[in-house]
């Protein structure tokens, strides 16, 4: 079941626009937006922003008949929380195909997408950078990662927990099981589930999404098994509670002041609710670790958590926690494009500055 | 590899070809994965369902007060659920005009949601407090930077900014000259501080003498959330993006396993 939620799973891709240009306008054709929420969408033209409407599952396109006769329009399309989640654009130079043309077959789209070719080349790059760090390592040759405090925190605060005789509460985010946030938090679930087995600590698992819950059930089995108590694994207390937002925080507060854990690890993906579920934590006195990749949560972690796992550092989690070379070996590939991002801004500033804009338009995507 | 890898690593090379070739079958084909992908979930509510039944059953079993609270539950989701089939079967659609299953949600489910989220700005406030406490340098920073910004997005902001903004500095000078003085690097911070912090606030005096000055705090505040609040932001999503990339990596290859039983 597990195996295939997630080949169901990674076949889901993020949201997608796809963009037709016709004689009425411009076709937009949004895929992969979840069915109970709005999603806005913005359109760009030059320095102007306009937003073209609201749109709910199952209303996923739009038709944009107020365009400029040339130049480039980019759309957006908006999350409710306000986040960005795709983008596509396209050049009216030319006029749009006839569709009163007789006879005319519209020509199919190319073979390739020219607009998205820097993305390719820099997955190439990245994948070659990727696989020389990893041959490097299985060469034998040391490589140094920094120690990340969060990941240095988790063992303390199930050891904390146990020594308190407090239960532990694990929140594995908001999102499915097709983001890859929910799918970091479930291999930090295992890690510290296995911890938590070693010490006979209880764990306690509220769920929002029914997928989820399938596979945090499945992968807690298999951790309680390899840590040799596999009598200690309770399906009770992996449980489903609701999918709506607030019901959902309202749910992992009310456990959070009922059971009173010694040790709260909030990882994957937050909204709003981030700051009421970290702010009752910290009212309990539970030691909390939280890691999320949404960037204006981070802020609500760091003021009300003990440790917080900042950017990059929560996907290297499972990395950093497993020690194996290989999978370390990932992380130095991606320092070094750091260290290239660093340089390329620089440099692209300067560039620009001069009037030579060179480089932002190499790495301009459509 | 096994079985599961190699499906994985398959349906996400897969997914990555379509995103560079826009001609079919490959868009077709995602439609159609998309879709089964719905499928799954909806069925998968059926689990969700079978394991929050049976949660509330074993602690109605177990009794005592959070057996009430179970019951409640378990009673309100049986009669939204009765209540969905009827105006389902009335009406063509729970949510049409009129149906009892609307009643519900708008009455119940919604003020609900609205309570819990208007909780926020409580949590926001307590949040605050202990984040703006001038422990260190920079909490200090965000002390000062967080005020700036409050003041100059609230209309009243800029005539009030300065009178506040003068009573914080005295204040935070009071607060550092009174702190302990071990190391001569202290003795900079402790002692010179205090010193600055004044000359500041003075310096504030002056947009009250010429109120020009004061109408730039929407400026600064403006500033302030597009120059290095975005700086830091964007430094944080570039290490997201490289993380999450490798990640990818990681499982389409197979290296990645945590998430697998």
């Amino acid at each position: 079941m597990v195996a295939f939620s997630l080949w169901m799973a990674l076949l889901m891709a993020a949201p997608r626009m796809d963009l037709q240009h016709t004689e009425g306008g411009v076709n937009v054709q949004i895929s992969g937006i979840p069915v109970d929420s709005s999603w806005s969408l913005l359109r760009v033209v030059g320095t102007d922003t306009t937003s073209l409407g609201t749109l709910t599952v199952p209303e996923t396109s739009f038709v944009d008949t107020t365009l400029p006769d040339t130049g480039t329009v980019t759309y957006l399309l908006r999350r409710p929380d306000g986040t960005y989640a795709a983008q596509a654009g396209l050049r009216l130079e030319t006029a749009p195909p006839s569709e009163s043309g007789e006879g005319e077959t519209p020509a199919p789209p190319g073979w390739f997408n020219t607009d998205r070719a820097p993305i390719l080349i820099f997955l190439i790059l990245f994948g070659i950078a990727f696989f020389l760090f990893v041959q490097w390592t299985r060469a034998g040759r040391p490589i140094f990662i920094r120690k990340i405090a969060g990941l240095e925190a988790l063992d303390d605060a199930v050891g904390r927990s146990t020594e308190m005789g407090r239960p532990i509460l694990y929140v594995p985010g908001m999102t499915d099981l097709d983001t890859l946030p929910t799918l970091s938090a479930l291999s930090i679930l295992k890690y510290v589930t296995k911890k938590s087995a070693e010490y006979a600590t209880p764990m306690l698992v509220p769920l929002r999404e029914p997928l989820v819950m399938a596979a945090a059930q499945e992968i807690m089995k298999e951790a309680y098994l390899e840590a040799g108590r596999p009598d200690l694994y309770e399906e009770d207390r992996v449980y489903f509670t609701t999918v709506q937002q607030f019901g959902y925080a309202s749910t992992v507060a009310g456990t959070m002041m009922r059971e009173k854990p010694g040790a709260i690890f909030l990882m994957g993906y937050y909204y709003a609710e981030s700051l009421i579920m970290a702010e009752t934590g910290n009212t309990v006195g539970a030691i909390q670790v939280a890691g999320t990749p949404a960037v204006d949560q981070l802020p609500f972690f760091i003021a009300a958590c003990d440790y917080t796992l900042i950017g990059e550092e929560f996907y290297a989690a499972s990395a950093y926690l497993s020690q194996r070379p290989e999978e370390l070996a990932t992380l130095k590939a991606e320092d070094i494009f750091k260290a290239l991002f660093v340089g390329m801004i620089a440099l692209g500033s300067l560039l620009t500055s001069l009037g030579i804009p060179f480089l932002s338009k190499l790495l301009e995507v459509h | 590899m096994s079985g599961p890898l190699v499906l994985v690593f398959l349906s996400g090379l897969f997914i990555v070809i379509s995103f560079f070739i826009p001609r079919d079958p490959f868009p077709k084909v995602e439609l159609w994965a998309l879709r089964w992908y719905y499928i799954v979930v909806g069925f998968a509510l059926l689990l969700g369902v079978d394991s929050l039944v049976l949660h509330h059953l074993r602690r109605i079993r177990r009794g005592g007060m959070q057996a009430f609270y179970s019951a409640v539950l378990l009673i309100g989701f049986f009669v939204t659920l009765v209540w969905g089939i009827v105006a389902w079967k009335q009406f063509g659609s729970p949510f049409a005009p009129h149906s009892h299953f609307l009643w519900i949600f708008m009455n119940v489910e919604v003020p609900l949601e609205a309570t819990m989220f208007s909780l926020l700005a409580f949590f926001i406030a307590s949040a605050a407090y202990r984040a703006f406490r001038a422990r260190s340098f920079e909490s200090t920073l965000l002390l000062v930077s967080a005020g700036l910004v409050m003041l100059g997005r609230v209309p009243l902001g800029q005539y009030v900014a300065v009178p506040l903004l003068s009573a914080f500095g005295v204040l935070l000078a009071f607060e550092l000259y009174h702190r302990p003085v071990r190391t001569p690097l202290d003795r900079v911070l402790y002692r010179g501080g205090p010193v600055l912090v004044l000359l500041f606030s003075g310096i504030l005096v002056l947009p009250a003498v010429f109120p020009q000055l004061a109408a730039r705090i929407p400026g600064v505040a403006s500033w302030i959330l597009t120059v290095p609040q975005v700086a830091g932001k964007r430094g944080i999503e570039f290490g997201l993006a490289l993380g999450g990339l490798a990640f990818g990596y990681r499982i389409l290859f197979g290296m990645e396993r945590g998430y697998l039983r």
